[in-house]
């Protein structure tokens, strides 16, 4: 734990690429980067030793089908701060978290890819080895593609699984029974 | 074109999904060159049982009861994790007396999971004397757990906004009593670990890792520990009672299979001592306080050291009486890297002692996905139970 690790210094380190950021707990605060800009990010943050990755988290957020919702959409990204770098996405997405620590704080690398169809990351594998791990995760549960993964395997489920299907999308509700 | 010529002549171990060594299932493929591992993989998966996914259309505190599944051993960690996490979001705070008996019942689970882990590493050291004696005391730690929480395995100490169980005078004397034989015994542990020569044969500069490597290939818990990595949630971001009564983290240096053990070992002294400090200045007053059953929108990253690591929920609420998401990561997944990174160079008989090196957690390494049959009845009585049984076996 390094005390000169604090959120001021992440900032800083990540201004180049930074989006927007904002604090979602007194202790931890997210950062929206492009994903043609997250190894830099990353890269950065492991140069100055600030933190480690500890996790990769991944959702699924449905979208919103209904063009009278878009209102809806509207207020629900502005609360999100995302308005002002894009239109809102209509369709389902992905979001994925990069959760970096030091100390006592939680610092999210947040990279929101548009659609389902267009949801490729960068691998984070060759700077951090333990992440190709959670990616092999992040790809089968959700259909994430991560780009330039060493080994992208099933990890978690079985071989026989049936390809396309991925289990912690919201629209999955089990697989149908064999007959 | 020379790496594939080269790649012809190397033989490839598979080992698993049942494993000789291990009681848990796990894949591993070991590339050996001769009797020398030049290469691993490992493909995990067989104890997938769908606990992310089922927590979120399960309200909140069916939640909690559900993580506590995710590993037999450390459940009380992930209860704990979850209703802390739980208890942000809500802005609740449990009450301090219960903010000590989350701990006090963590440093039990640690020292019964230590224990069970010695007893494991001795046995696939060979030294099986070792496992029965650490397995016969350990009993000790797991009739305390079941004194004061009613259950053996899956305490179900927590409750979103506390704890259900209170320490009375009986109970925290008997605790001490425990204390005092169990400190007896880990001195001798901490004796024969450090002196016995078999077991020093398999241990000593075995799967060595560097600081630079922990730091690297991200190490955590008493695996990174023991490479003097000294990283501990309940040191960096003290939670539940650690606020009010703090650790002292326990590093060493050597980096191989012998320091793993005694940062273990010594991590016992330390979660008595806790544990006795605690109980001697246990706070008065409630042991729970009212939790909502919406949880107000939000998000927030709950971390907490089980006895292999940190361990990382990310909770999202999207206002409902059930979580949006909740996100595990258990440090067993994380240490699997270090394995089969130090694997590299070694002999493939101290393959298994390796993989236990770590104190790997299979069940909570698998997690997430649910088949939904249509026949699948949710409850058996336990009438049926048994008539099930006797029918299975017949």
């Amino acid at each position: 734990m390094n005390p000169e690790n604090t959120f001021e210094r992440a900032t800083e380190l990540l201004a180049p690429w930074a989006r927007w950021s904002k604090m979602v707990q007194p202790n931890m605060m997210e950062v929206s980067v492009s994903r043609n800009h997250l190894l830099q990010c990353v890269q950065a943050l492991l140069d100055a030793g600030w933190g480690y990755l500890s996790a990769i988290t991944g959702m699924h957020i449905p979208g919103v089908e209904n063009t009278t919702d878009i209102e809806k959409q509207w207020s629900r990204l502005s609360q999100e701060g995302e308005l002002s770098y894009r239109p809102p996405h209509t369709g389902d997405s992905f979001l994925v978290l990069y959760h970096f620590c030091e100390g006592d704080l939680v610092l999210n690398l947040r990279v929101h890819p548009p659609s389902l169809e267009d949801s490729n990351v960068p691998s984070l594998s060759r700077l951090i080895p333990v992440a190709g791990i959670y990616e092999r995760e992040l790809q089968e549960m959700f259909g994430v593609v991560v780009d330039d993964i060493p080994d992208g395997s099933h990890f978690l489920l079985p071989e026989d699984w049936p390809d396309g299907v991925y289990p912690l999308r919201k629209d999955f509700k089990g697989l149908p029974e064999e007959v | 074109m020379e790496e594939q010529v080269q790649a012809k002549n190397k033989f490839v171990v598979p080992i698993g999904p049942q494993h000789p060594a291990l009681k848990e299932p796990g894949h591993f493929e070991f590339t050996v060159d001769g009797e020398i591992v030049v290469g691993a993989t490992v493909r995990l998966g067989y104890a997938h049982r769908g606990i992310e996914k089922g927590c979120e259309d399960r309200n909140w505190a069916q939640g909690m009861y559900l993580v506590e599944r995710v590993c037999g051993i450390c459940s009380h960690i992930h209860a704990m994790t979850f209703a802390l996490g739980a208890e942000k979001l809500a802005n609740v705070t449990a009450p301090p007396r219960a903010q000590a008996i989350r701990l006090l019942v963590g440093e039990l689970e640690r020292i019964h999971s230590h224990m069970l882990w010695l007893g494991v590493q001795a046995h696939e050291g060979g030294f099986d004397t070792l496992f029965m004696y650490t397995w016969r005391d350990r009993e000790t730690v797991m009739d305390l757990l079941e004194m004061l929480t009613g259950n053996r395995v899956n305490y179900s100490a927590n409750v979103l906004g506390g704890v259900k169980c209170d320490v009375t005078d009986p109970i925290a004397s008997e605790i001490l009593k425990g204390m005092d034989f169990l400190e007896q015994r880990a001195r001798y542990y901490l004796d024969i670990v450090s002196t016995d020569e078999t077991f020093l044969g398999r241990t000593r500069d075995v799967g060595t890792m560097t600081k630079e490597q922990a730091l690297r290939i991200g190490a955590i818990g008493p695996t990174g520990r023991a490479s003097g990595l000294e990283r501990d949630v309940r040191l960096n971001a003290p939670y539940a009672g650690y606020v009010d009564f703090p650790i002292k983290v326990v590093t060493e240096q050597g980096g191989d299979l012998l320091a793993r053990t005694l940062v273990r070992v010594k991590e016992l002294f330390e979660s008595i001592r806790l544990i006795r400090e605690v109980l001697d200045k246990l706070p008065p007053g409630e042991i729970s306080v009212r939790m909502p059953r919406r949880v107000p929108e939000g998000a927030v990253v709950s971390r907490v050291e089980a006895p292999r690591g940190e361990v990382l929920y990310y909770m999202k609420s999207a206002g409902s009486d059930k979580p949006e998401r909740i996100k595990i990561r258990t440090p067993s997944i994380c240490n699997w890297a270090t394995v089969m990174a130090t694997a590299v160079g070694h002999k493939l008989a101290d393959m298994p002692m390796l993989l236990a090196g770590i104190d790997p957690c299979f069940s909570c390494s698998d997690r997430s996905v649910k088949i939904v049959r249509r026949d699948d009845e949710q409850y058996m009585t336990w009438e049926a139970l048994r008539q099930y049984g006797n029918g299975f076996y017949r």
